[in-house]
């Protein structure tokens, strides 16, 4: 896929979307559908992200978390502060601001032709959700898909009737673990790397990628290298603190590296020589 | 290349007309020190400073600067701020610390706002003398001198300043008010001679405060990456941000709204924001990423020292000594850069 998202010219001015559509999958979530006044501003990649903007509550980067085939333009956003809580106050046929897309996104590419190993932890999910749609709606170009998933609770669960989807489809093999399970909860109780135990993969054609919370990196990424996958087919996208999205604040550094500009997508043996990274 | 003589006395002169026609920065004294800031009489401009507690990049990267105006109406708009600047006597580091600004605000995506105030500005930069403070490395950094950077150049000629005129602003300038330039007359001697004596003179009076050369800082510093010196420097460090705020080439900001008293309308802003803050790196799910005094202290000195000159290939820090007059907790470069030196095998 080439890399055709559009260059904001405009700095820190956000375009106005329309929303068009709220769901609520959890008490602390909620998915908004967006509608742009130009068709272009739709065009980005997975696991890009766009800066939301509501003019006297700031701004915060969201992960586009629907896929650049669908129709629809998706954000899921979890209420933690300023922005996020005034976001969870609007209805449909709100405006917000959005600039962006920023980041460099998912190098879909080397991904063709080769098995798949997508590991979400809790709202790891938004941004990897971008990239499981792309790859089911583009099935004959991946190999095998085995995609992990883990939650805090059964309640946490994001996107839950997707997952009943994918625990039926023949396109991907799912499995999904909570960390503490419930009374009606029949799955997995456990950390998400109690998953890898039931996985079986070809470590010489697959792609392990890894979407969680900063403390999950080391873990997952140890249970891959124990299934043999090599550094250099590791992927995982970072979440730092980003106050302008365009290379200059200085928040999101790592070491030497901008996470808005370099990432937050990294292969994991760039991340391995910098110290700050996981 | 043009040079003329100026003499001192007519400086004053100079500076009115210039007030005329432009808005003029400069240094201007404040209590016992000097500030850096708009100058409104000629009397005001002082070509004498040592240093001034704010630079004078700060001109084009204002703190609460405002970047979107909220329009009651829903519109919203960028805000930019282009008037004809003259920053007047400005010294070689901060005209150093100038162009590295200008380097990454107009590194894409370039930053309108400081790139807007910056196209119509003159710098008319003025050598100095003699050391501003026992606290500045520029002898080590090189940045006691700038060979660019500047429209025009003042050196001290004793009882005149002879004017080097270098670029086409700097002549536009020159022409502007040529008839004062014309007025004093062309310097007649060798001018690169004029400049090797100065610089001569320099070399007596400046002294290196390191004990290697600059050129071998980046590499010690990356080996001290692990060194108990961030701990000791953390646990001094009481992460109050002024060594940030007053450094001509510090750069980070955070964006904040700011809502009218009617509720209609207001704008976002930027804040100059310090890497010595706590929350600097916290993510909203709390988490922080150098969580602890000495990771951040390690992160300015990496950012100048290691970060920028891998990135960008030069330096961070023009060494103007301000964050070393500036900490109230005895913090300096110099200590940190000479421990750097010593640690190192
Ligand atoms: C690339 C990227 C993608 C992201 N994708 C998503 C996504 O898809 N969905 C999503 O929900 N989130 C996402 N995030 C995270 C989101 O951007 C943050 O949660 C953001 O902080 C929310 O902004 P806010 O204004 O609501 O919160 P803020 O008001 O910034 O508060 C966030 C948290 O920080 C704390 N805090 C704020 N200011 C301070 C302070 N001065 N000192 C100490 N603590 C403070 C608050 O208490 C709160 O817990 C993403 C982040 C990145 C970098
Ligand atoms: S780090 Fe200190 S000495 Fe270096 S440019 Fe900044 S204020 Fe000046
Ligand atoms: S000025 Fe000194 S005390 Fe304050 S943050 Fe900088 S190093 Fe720490
Ligand atoms: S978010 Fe500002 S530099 Fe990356």
């Amino acid at each position: 896929m080439e890399a055709d998202f559009i260059k904001m010219e405009t700095g820190y001015v956000p375009v106005e979307a329309k929303i068009t559509k709220i769901t609520q999958p959890t008490e602390y979530e909620k998915v908004f559908t967006l509608d742009f006044p130009h068709k272009e501003h739709l065009k980005f990649l997975p696991c890009q992200f766009v800066m939301v903007s509501i003019f006297g509550f700031g701004e915060a980067p969201i992960s586009i978390c629907s896929s650049p085939d669908d129709e629809e333009f998706q954000l899921c956003v979890r209420k933690v502060g300023s922005l996020t809580n005034k976001m969870h106050s609007l209805k449909v046929g709100d405006f917000i601001g959005i600039r962006g897309p920023y980041g460099n996104g998912f190098p879909v590419e080397v991904l063709e032709g080769k098995d798949l190993l997508f590991t979400a932890g809790g709202l790891g999910l938004a941004p990897l959700r971008s990239l499981i749609r792309y790859v089911l709606q583009n099935r004959e170009k991946f190999g095998d898909f085995t995609l992990l998933y883990g939650a805090r609770s059964p309640h946490d669960r994001l996107f839950a009737d997707e997952i009943s989807e994918w625990e039926t489809s023949e396109f991907v093999d799912f499995h999904e673990t909570v960390d503490i399970g419930e009374e009606n909860w029949m799955g997995n109780v456990g950390l998400i790397t109690s998953l890898f135990p039931m996985i079986g993969i070809d470590p010489e054609k697959t792609i392990g990628v890894i979407v969680g919370p900063p403390i999950m990196y080391q873990f997952v990424v140890r249970e891959m290298l124990k299934k043999e996958i090599t550094d250099k087919n590791i992927f995982m996208s970072l979440e730092r603190r980003m106050r302008c999205g365009l290379g200059k604040c200085g928040h999101c550094q790592m070491n030497g590296v901008y996470v808005c500009q370099e990432g937050p997508v990294f292969n994991y043996v760039d991340v391995q020589a910098i110290q700050e990274a996981i | 290349m043009k040079i003329y003589f100026l003499p001192k006395d007519k400086v004053k002169l100079l500076v009115e007309s210039v007030l005329d026609e432009f808005q003029v920065f400069g240094a201007k004294a404040k209590e016992m020190k000097f500030e850096f800031g708009k100058i409104d009489t000629a009397a005001e401009l002082r070509l004498d400073y040592n240093t001034t507690i704010l630079p004078p990049v700060k001109t084009f990267f204002p703190n609460d600067e405002k970047i979107l105006e909220f329009k009651p109406n829903g519109q919203t708009t960028s805000v930019h701020e282009n008037s004809k600047k003259v920053l007047f006597g400005v010294h070689p580091c901060d005209i150093h610390a100038i162009e590295m600004m200008d380097n990454i605000f107009s590194t894409p995506p370039e930053d309108k706002h400081y790139l807007e105030r910056r196209k119509d500005s003159i710098i008319i930069g003025i050598n100095c003398n003699t050391p501003c403070s026992d606290k500045i490395l520029c002898y080590d950094k090189g940045t006691y001198k700038a060979d660019s950077g500047f429209d025009l150049m003042f050196w001290d000629n004793g009882e005149s300043y002879l004017v080097e005129v270098v670029t086409s602003l700097g002549n536009f300038l020159a022409s502007k008010f040529s008839y004062f330039f014309n007025f004093f007359t062309e310097y007649s001697g060798d001018f690169h001679e004029f400049k090797s004596e100065y610089h001569k003179r320099q070399d007596f009076v400046f002294e290196k405060k390191l004990t290697r050369k600059i050129s071998e800082l980046p590499e010690a510093m990356r080996q001290s990456y692990e060194s108990e010196l961030w701990h000791e420097v953390g646990a001094k460090c009481l992460s109050c941000g002024s060594c940030n705020i007053v450094c001509p080439t510090c750069y980070c900001f955070d964006v904040k709204d700011v809502v009218d008293i009617d509720l209609a309308g207001g704008h976002r802003c930027r804040n100059w924001d310090s890497c010595q803050n706590l929350d600097f790196a916290c993510v909203g799910s709390g988490e922080n990423f150098r969580e602890k005094s000495s990771q951040r202290n390690r992160h300015r000195v990496f950012k100048k020292e290691v970060y920028l000159p891998q990135n960008k290939g030069y330096s961070g820090c023009v060494g103007c000594g301000r964050c070393n007059t500036a900490c109230i907790a005895g913090i300096s470069l110099i200590d940190i850069y000479n421990n750097v030196f010593s640690e190192e095998v």
